[in-house]
């Protein structure tokens, strides 16, 4: 799956990803990876600034921590990404099934 | 030249505040640590998105928090011109009480004037920031006119609260009361400060090119029929046939026709003045950060 297919999707998986568990970057891009089975590519780099993004609009919230010396930024969802990330599977599952429904 | 070092410089060039960068390329550093092989995309185009998303949130905020801090200031102007009034019609017997009646003639008109353009410009940068709220990127184009209203807004609040009427309004000492002087100079330095948003908006300006839209972009109107100057032409009559009427329920129609006919005129002064500045007349496009071809070498 190429990066262009995953455009105003990108949100919703970071969301999915990280209600589970609080994950730091690296983290949530290879639970992005493992879910998808490895079909997921999209240039690492560019979960970051969705990350930021997802931070200010109050959807995620971070923390530093320490992880063998290094400084790392876990990452967990607020209620309000609970929330957004409901919608989202609703809307995917309107939008699924609709192109579903044309194209078969 | 390394990538992260690459990536620093980058986000440095597209106006990316220090702390912000200083946490990017830490969670990039502990990226490449757990795979330094991992590609994670050229340093550029990542420095522009977390630059495009910034310079977005701080147009959009930059409008509601003037507009916050101008209501504000109205709030506390109209709050200290009640205690005012209410000590006037109390027998307070040691309180000196009344405008400085001299500056207030020599500022009333830059005072009215000034306060206009704060609650138009503030309204207008609201407006523009709300038909631009769900916009994940808004153009150059659009976080200029927001900055520009913002900025006008603010200085002409600005000089609203420095020159307001009301600082002339005393008590007597060893009570406990408002100094509307010290109103003044508080609601000044507030607004000062959120001068903060538009020249910040100067460094940090979204890449994307595009014109801005226009009044009838504001108020939502696609019908070609109503311009900008038909909108402007109307708020003016609108004006005039209110303040008018105003003049007629004070038992003065000639004043009130005069007032109303200063204050449309004043409307389409500023129309014409400010109007292309503020992206009211016709779509002002922009040009977006451009950046130079070629790339460093780097190497992750």
């Amino acid at each position: 799956m190429k990066a262009e297919e995953l455009k105003g999707h990108l949100d919703g998986l970071i969301l999915s990803v990280v209600a589970s568990e609080s994950l730091h970057g690296y983290a949530v891009i290879e639970a992005l990876k493992q879910r998808s089975g490895g079909d997921l590519a999209l240039p690492e780099g560019t979960v970051y600034p969705a990350l930021h993004r997802l931070e200010a609009e109050g959807l995620l919230k971070s923390e530093w921590s320490t992880a063998s010396g290094r400084r790392r930024r876990v990452y967990s969802i607020t209620r309000r990404g609970e929330t957004e990330l409901g919608a989202s599977r609703e809307r995917w599952r309107l939008f699924s099934s609709t192109i579903e429904a044309l194209l078969s | 030249m390394t990538y992260l070092n690459a990536l620093n410089a980058e986000l440095r060039r597209a106006g990316v505040p220090a702390l912000r960068r200083r946490r990017i390329v830490t969670e990039f550093a502990d990226h490449l640590h757990e795979n330094p092989s991992a590609e994670l995309g050229a340093p550029r185009e990542l420095a522009r998105q977390f630059a495009d998303d910034l310079a977005t949130r701080l147009a959009r905020r930059a409008a509601v928090v003037a507009f916050t801090g101008l209501a504000l200031t109205g709030i506390a102007f109209a709050a200290v011109l009640l205690i005012g009034t209410r000590i006037v019609l109390l027998p307070l017997g040691t309180h000196q009480v009344g405008f400085v009646t001299r500056r207030a003639t020599i500022v009333a008109p830059l005072y009215v004037f000034a306060a206009q353009v704060a609650l138009a410009a503030g309204v207008l940068a609201l407006l523009r920031a709300w038909r631009l709220r769900r916009v994940p990127v808004i153009t150059a184009a659009d976080a200029a006119i927001l900055h520009r209203r913002v900025g006008v807004a603010l200085l002409a609040g600005i000089l609203t609260a420095a020159s307001a009427p009301v600082s002339g309004i005393f008590a007597a000492r060893g009570e406990v009361y408002v100094r509307p002087a010290d109103v003044s100079g508080i609601c000044v330095l507030i607004l000062l400060a959120m001068l903060w948003f538009p020249l910040r908006g100067l460094t940090l300006r979204p890449s994307r090119a595009g014109a801005a839209g226009d009044l009838r972009f504001d108020l939502g109107s696609r019908d070609s029929r109503i311009t900008p100057l038909r909108i402007a032409l109307a708020l003016s009559a609108v004006i005039l046939i209110v303040v008018a009427a105003a003049g007629l329920v004070a038992d003065d129609p000639y004043d009130g026709i005069a007032r109303g006919l200063l204050d449309g005129a004043a409307c389409l002064i500023g129309f014409v003045v400010l109007g292309r500045y503020l992206g009211l007349r016709t779509p002002v496009e922009t040009p977006a950060k451009t950046q130079p071809e070629t790339q460093p070498g780097i190497a992750q």
